[in-house]
């Protein structure tokens, strides 16, 4: 197990002052001149070392998603952009980063910003979170006031400005191109790509779109060094990361753990086992909604990482755990999931805007058994369909967990299917 | 609403209300109805997204009050070497603390007048300077630092050296002990 002194976010929990006397005192905010005296070029080669990939969901290596940004094509402003959309069913990692340490996010937006080259950054903050938006806000003020923002940031030779922008509500906002549009004011469709953001993105400027986590976690390697980040988790998916345990679980909770740990040492470690024991699991969900489920027999191997679960034909998205025992109707949970991608998407390309809502309502008749038993064939084969073919990942999101259902529990499926033919001869 | 190891929740206006059961719900609800005042957040008391009996990590932090030190001694790794060239990477290891002596030191800055021991044999409570544990009040009593005023008393020059000898360079500016332990000290005579 992680020992709490390697964890990075040591104020989880919130049991401990979030504002800038706080974060102090757990070092944050310190040494960002020393980090800064290291250059644009020498921050982006630490980050490409350290193997940290994105915590948003996609797992883009962060290293060299900013070496797209410098060194500079251009005198074009450029900007960083912080998702704090965090929408995903599932998932409850950066609201805790957002409400109980927001200053660990500023000092890092300020060393990306640098190591970027930009001067100004917009955090976009999910319209729900009204309170973690309220502390943030106060955590930027507490910060100008002390002169750690804005010229000389941290107290570096940097200028960096930092604004909050609190989305409207729409899961679709947390699409990176998507939540562009919506910062500059327009409806949040996504943009198709290329060019991408690194390019034109924000006012058509040069831009980067980072998770909460990615950036909160920046100044902390530098800090400890790339060894101390590399001992953690496997290569290529090194660090440590935020896990978000919740369903049937004894004690669900947010813990911040060493990638690459296993699937059921994390959850009978820390979230107290699942509900009636092991055995009693039916699936789980590792990354959030839009990765496909794993049943029991895969989920007792699986090493929580990308790539281990990229191999189970899964995904570790978010890191958010959803575990579901043998009560669960799993054929209803995961139509109830086609129901939010339905309601989700935003109807710009027809295969999602047409392809959600026919999955949806086969999902629907499934769930009752009213169906035949080619339709499932039918219905994975539209999944493939939609998957792949929209601007953005939505489509994919939405077809991913019927596939994992169809690929996992088919056997269920036709057993509904025979019992309803059954009761309707009746 | 990301809050899912709170579930079930919901929120109301502005507010989140986690940990529900249906019978917290009711009462919720019935409070709102009578225009009374209502507990937000977690409905068991649980601290944010910890595990319902208390967390179970992050109870066993090291005083994190140096992390200074980390980036800057790890010269076991490569990359972090060009970080060596900044003031505070080479302290000139001081030699172990003689508490007695009083006369200036020669290492960065100057050593403060120190005491042998506290005065009418009793040290003021120095962990009550925020950033300041029980480790650093240890290596100032060693220095013959006993009290918030001798602390207040500080030239720039005796935080540089200080801070060298205790191996926290810049901690005491960062975390501003002197104004602190100013504060400290006007409260002391107050209560005295």
């Amino acid at each position: 197990m992680l020992q709490d002194k390697d964890r990075i976010f040591t104020n989880l929990y919130g049991q401990d002052d979030w504002g800038l006397e706080g974060a102090r005192r757990r070092g944050v905010w310190s040494e960002i001149p020393t980090m800064i005296a290291l250059g644009h070029e020498k921050i982006i080669d630490l980050m490409k070392q350290s193997d940290l990939r994105g915590r948003g969901g996609a797992g883009f290596p962060t290293g060299m998603k900013w070496s797209f940004m410098w060194p500079k094509r251009d005198e074009r402003p450029r900007y960083l952009v912080v998702n704090a959309d965090e929408s995903e069913p599932g998932s409850c990692k950066d609201r805790e980063i957002l409400r109980n340490d927001p200053h660990r996010l500023l000092e890092g937006i300020v060393v990306a910003c640098f190591a970027m080259g930009a001067n100004a950054s917009y955090i976009y903050v999910r319209g729900e979170y009204y309170s973690e938006a309220s502390n943030l806000q106060k955590a930027i003020d507490q910060a100008y006031e002390a002169g750690l923002l804005g010229k000389n940031a941290g107290g570096g030779d940097w200028h960096c400005d930092i604004y909050l922008h609190r989305g409207a509500g729409a899961y679709i906002c947390g699409e990176e191109t998507a939540l562009l549009e919506s910062l500059e004011g327009k409806k949040g469709q996504p943009r198709l790509k290329p060019p991408f953001p690194a390019a034109a993105g924000l006012y058509g400027c040069p831009t980067t779109i980072n998770n909460v986590e990615t950036i909160a976690v920046v100044p902390e390697i530098l800090r400890r060094g790339i060894s101390w980040w590399k001992q953690f988790g496997r290569p290529r998916n090194h660090g440590t990361k935020i896990f978000s345990i919740s369903g049937h679980v004894e004690k669900p909770c947010n813990v911040e753990e060493a990638m690459s740990i296993p699937l059921r040492e994390l959850i009978e470690k820390h979230a107290g086992g699942v509900r009636g024991g092991w055995e009693n699991l039916l699936a789980i969900i590792p990354g959030g909604s839009s990765v496909p489920c794993l049943p029991l027999e895969i989920c007792g191997e699986v090493l929580m990482d990308f790539d281990g679960l990229r191999e189970a034909q899964s995904g570790l998205g978010t890191a958010a755990v959803i575990v579901m025992d043998r009560s669960t109707d799993i054929v209803e949970a995961i139509a109830r999931l086609s129901h939010f991608y339905m309601h989700e998407s935003c109807g710009q390309c027809t295969p999602c805007r047409e392809g959600t809502g026919w999955m949806y309502r086969v999902m629907t008749r499934m769930v009752r058994g009213e169906a035949e038993k080619r339709e499932i064939d039918l219905l994975l084969d539209v999944t493939h369909q939609v998957e792949g073919h929209t601007i953005c990942a939505l489509g994919d999101a939405a077809a991913w967990p019927i596939q994992g259902l169809i690929r996992h529990f088919r056997p269920e499926l036709e057993r509904r299917i025979e019992a309803y033919r059954a009761r309707a001869a009746a | 609403m990301g809050a899912c190891c709170n579930a079930p929740m919901l929120q109301i206006n502005d507010d989140y209300f986690e940990d529900l059961t249906p019978e917290t719900m009711e009462k919720l609800l019935q409070e709102l109805r009578e225009g009374r005042e209502v507990k937000v957040g977690s409905q068991v008391g649980r601290f944010a997204s910890a595990r319902a009996d208390g967390p179970h990590t992050l109870t066993d932090l090291p005083d994190r009050a140096s992390p200074s030190g980390i980036l800057l001694s790890d010269s076991s790794d490569d990359e972090e070497e060009e970080e060596a060239p900044t003031p505070q990477a080479a302290p000139s290891k001081p030699e172990a603390p003689k508490p007695e002596v009083r006369e200036a030191d020669t290492a960065a800055g100057s050593r403060p007048a120190g005491l042998a021991a506290p005065r009418d044999g009793k040290a003021d409570n120095l962990k009550k300077i925020k950033g300041l544990g029980p480790k650093a009040e240890e290596g100032l009593n060693a220095l013959g630092v006993f009290h918030f005023d001798q602390i207040a008393a500080w030239s720039a020059a005796e935080v540089d050296w200080v801070g060298s000898e205790l191996g926290f360079s810049g901690r005491i500016e960062r975390e501003d002990w002197v104004g602190q332990a100013k504060a400290l000290a006007a409260e002391e005579g107050k209560s005295a």
